[in-house]
């Protein structure tokens, strides 16, 4: 399907689809080189390592080099991680996890390989799913929707929309922004009552209740991923549109889309190249600091 | 081939095994030490981000010098101002005690406030920075104090709050 969209990219796509060792490894070596890219809590030193590292583990033939190569880049992510331990955002411990399933994988024979692939990405994407679902589960100020509320009230989430939805949005966010600046001013506790449209609680808890149960149904259905095949690929590129849609976690959702594409088998080797085009596109946009207007 | 890569090769499901038992030790390491919510849940690699206001962007953190509070984390634009007027050496020391500041919000620990208190004792403060300031010079630790806050933003109830996590008096 893809190759009929784009017909020049016929060869390219038989490889995503054929290849999934080889395209795993250039896509998990490119994510890493993105993360050491973005200068928050890394080091040019280690991030120097990577691209040499990435090529050779995406171009050798020998399984031993692959091997130790992808375990350099996680080693490199444990590096960097271990540095900044308490400051590090989520993804990079989970670059970590995921350097070391590739890596495992990559020490198997040929043909085992993709079986330990696979079952190393489903482990991975559901432990993901199920202590992130924990976590937001024993959260009240999750649940009770304050916590997005409080990015729409930031103008973090959806703010161009909500412009045409609500009388005088810029400046309710703009009084808003300004009462959290002078409440960062200060080391007390303290309490200010702000204007908070109703539609926005609203829409702030309709969030956070789909938030959960499409984490929950994705977890479900990996369970079942046997009988469901492609169905269980386009829920986890949906979960990914949905959470592209409300914030700006490229990095983190690229991670997800490796997870997906390393979950495939032959049945859903279709959809591999749509994994390939959606970390492209999200390793693209993050790096140039593009937004579609709709969603900003 | 090298003892690790046999073992990934011949015990594939003992390997797999690990990297889980891995993940869910940093995951139970990081559920149990943020509990009370001075370690942010965003923080330590336990999946707990967009669960607690951010762990660095909705804190500050703040050195108060003999009841003056300053915020150095994120920076006071007035301090930094000041800060970069003055020589280069002492500019470099000051920025080091905001980078330790900065470290300090995500998960605030007592040996963090000391030092940054400690840094803070060997400096000549100057009192334009401060309007109730009745003195200029080195002020000794025990009229120090470290305090991190974090924000609070409650729609529901039209709200927004702040919070102390952290605080640590010297001496």
């Amino acid at each position: 399907m893809f190759g009929r969209l784009v017909p020049f990219a016929g060869p390219m796509t038989l490889f995503f689809k054929t290849r999934q060792i080889e395209v795993a490894t250039a896509l998990y070596g490119a994510i890493v080189f993105a993360y050491v890219g973005s200068g928050t809590y890394t080091s040019i030193w280690l991030g120097l390592a990577v691209p040499f590292l990435g090529l050779a583990a995406v171009a050798t033939q020998s399984r031993s080099v692959r091997f130790w190569a992808v375990l350099g880049l996680a080693a490199i992510m444990a590096g960097l991680v271990a540095a900044n331990y308490y400051i590090s955002v989520n993804h990079g411990f989970m670059l970590i996890w995921v350097g070391l399933g590739l890596a495992l994988a990559c020490a198997c024979d040929p043909g085992r390989d993709e079986v330990v692939l696979r079952r190393n990405a489903m482990l991975l994407i559901s432990l993901l799913m199920f202590l992130a679902l924990i976590q937001k589960l024993r959260s009240a100020y999750y649940i009770e929707g304050d916590l997005l509320g409080g990015y729409i009230m930031q103008g973090g989430i959806f703010y161009n929309l909500l412009g045409w939805a609500l009388p005088d949005w810029p400046g309710l966010v703009a009084e808003y922004r300004g009462v959290v600046a002078g409440l960062l001013e200060q080391p007390e506790a303290a309490s200010v009552a702000v204007m908070v449209p109703a539609a926005v609680v609203a829409l702030a808890w309709r969030m956070t209740m789909t938030s959960l149960v499409a984490q929950a149904v994705l977890e479900v259905m990996i369970l079942f991923r046997a009988r469901l095949g492609m169905v269980l690929h386009l829920a986890i590129l949906g979960f990914v549109a949905l959470v592209y849609a409300t914030r700006n976690e490229n990095l983190f959702l690229s991670v997800n889309c490796w997870l997906g594409y390393a979950m495939t088998d032959e049945k859903s080797a279709a959809i591999r190249p749509w994994y390939v085009v959606a970390i492209i596109y999200l390793l693209t946009t993050t790096h140039v600091g593009l937004r579609p207007w709709a969603i900003s | 081939m090298s003892w690790v890569e046999r073992f990934a090769a011949r015990h594939d499901r003992w390997a797999s095994a690990l990297m889980c038992v891995l993940m869910v030790g940093v995951f139970g390491h990081q559920f149990v030490t943020s509990q009370g919510n001075v370690l942010s849940p965003w923080k330590g690699g336990g999946f707990g981000m967009y669960t607690q206001p951010h762990g660095i962007e909705e804190r500050a953190a703040f050195l108060v010098i003999d009841g003056n509070p300053l915020r150095l984390a994120p920076a006071d634009p007035e301090f930094l101002a000041w800060v970069e007027r003055g020589d280069p050496a002492s500019a470099a020391y000051v920025k080091r005690m905001m980078a330790e500041a900065d470290r300090m919000r995500s998960f605030p620990r007592a040996a963090q406030a000391e030092r940054l208190m400690a840094a803070g004792s060997r400096l000549v403060w100057d009192k334009a920075l401060f309007g109730t300031w009745t003195d200029v010079g080195p002020v000794p630790v025990d009229q120090m104090s470290v305090t991190v806050i974090e924000v609070v933003r409650r729609p529901s109830t039209g709200t927004i709050e702040t919070r102390v996590v952290f605080s640590h008096a010297g001496g």
